[in-house]
């Protein structure tokens, strides 16, 4: 069996940049523990979730582990252009010497999306072709 | 590189970087048991343990018809809220207090702008429900223990993924991480 951990990296109440430091400390945790993953939440203009670039995260999460995967659950796909997808994927994977997890989806919510003028439905559609196109790269 | 789609576009794109991993590990978050043909992917889901059961069930079938055997199975992971604490009485007294906060900022968008939260009868929004639905545990070590393996025999996933909730303290989250890895994870060394 192995574990792991899910993370919305929300709003626990300490100044934001405590909040960062202190999560990465529990990563390291994480890591010295033997965890196989650590998965980040997406989330938009929210105290839900304080990683809406999850990349920017899960590369410190890079530099402070050693064996523990990490990665986006999910970058959601419709924010993103695809080669801008594939050239970030690469650079994470390549950083923490291939512990990248890659989660793709199109997101539970209407109302984060809707902020960058995207309609869910058919972010659906959005999602198969940049899921499709950043696969071919 | 070259695309042409409804929404992409482009052509002859050199791409310069790949990935370190051949091939690149996929993962989805699977809300819907009727999607695993599409997914040969890694998943985790937060479904209760019959749901999640149907889900490790397809996806069993699906890999066999592929000719792949068990080993080789993808990560097929079920998430839920562990507090670990040295007594039940602190480890619930953590949840209760952390647990609201999260589901709170979880609903809030929604409530906000009147979109109906799909979510909302699956999290109670008092973590004692939660935990009497089956959806969380909140307790000693040993607690945690029976009900991990009460889990993973009604689910048959192969990983188990916990909740980091950004609500309980920095101290009370370090504690029940230094438990869990202490006195939960040997006992499903094997397993």
């Amino acid at each position: 069996m192995r574990f792991g951990i899910f993370d919305h990296l929300d709003d626990s109440g300490l100044p934001l940049d405590r909040h960062f430091e202190a999560r990465l400390e529990l990563i390291e945790a994480y890591d010295r523990a033997g965890f196989y993953g650590y998965h980040l939440a997406e989330h938009h203009n929210t105290p839900l979730g304080y990683a809406p670039s999850p990349g920017v995260f899960l590369a410190a999460v890079a530099q402070r582990t050693r064996q523990l995967r990490f990665g986006p659950m999910v970058y959601l796909l419709p924010l993103y252009h695809p080669l801008r997808l594939i050239d970030e994927i690469c650079m994470l994977d390549q950083m923490s010497g291939g512990r990248f997890l890659y989660g793709v989806g199109r997101g539970i919510s209407p109302v984060e999306v809707g902020f960058y003028g995207i309609d869910f439905n058919t972010g659906a559609k959005q999602f198969r072709e940049g899921s499709r196109s950043s696969a071919a790269g | 590189m070259t695309f042409h789609g409804e929404f992409y576009d482009f052509d002859n794109v050199p791409i310069v970087m790949k990935p370190f991993q051949q091939p690149l590990p996929v993962w989805y978050g699977l809300g819907n048991p009727a999607s695993v043909a599409w997914t040969a992917a890694n998943t985790v889901t937060r479904r209760p343990p019959e749901q999640v059961r149907a889900i490790t069930d397809s996806y069993r079938v699906e890999w066999k018809k592929l000719g792949r055997s068990e080993a080789d199975l993808p990560m097929l992971g079920v998430n839920r809220h562990i507090i670990i604490a040295d007594t039940e009485a602190e480890a619930l007294a953590t949840a209760r207090r952390g647990y609201p906060a999260w589901r709170h900022h979880m609903g809030l968008l929604w409530h906000e702008y009147n979109v109906p939260f799909p979510l909302e009868a699956a999290l109670p929004e008092d973590f004692g429900i939660l935990q009497k639905h089956g959806d969380a545990i909140a307790g000693t070590p040993a607690m945690v223990r029976d009900y991990i393996a009460r889990e993973i025999e009604a689910t048959r996933v192969n990983y188990y993924v916990d909740f980091a909730s950004g609500t309980i303290t920095h101290d009370e989250a370090m504690r029940s991480v230094d438990l869990f890895t202490n006195e939960v994870m040997p006992a499903f060394a094997d397993a």
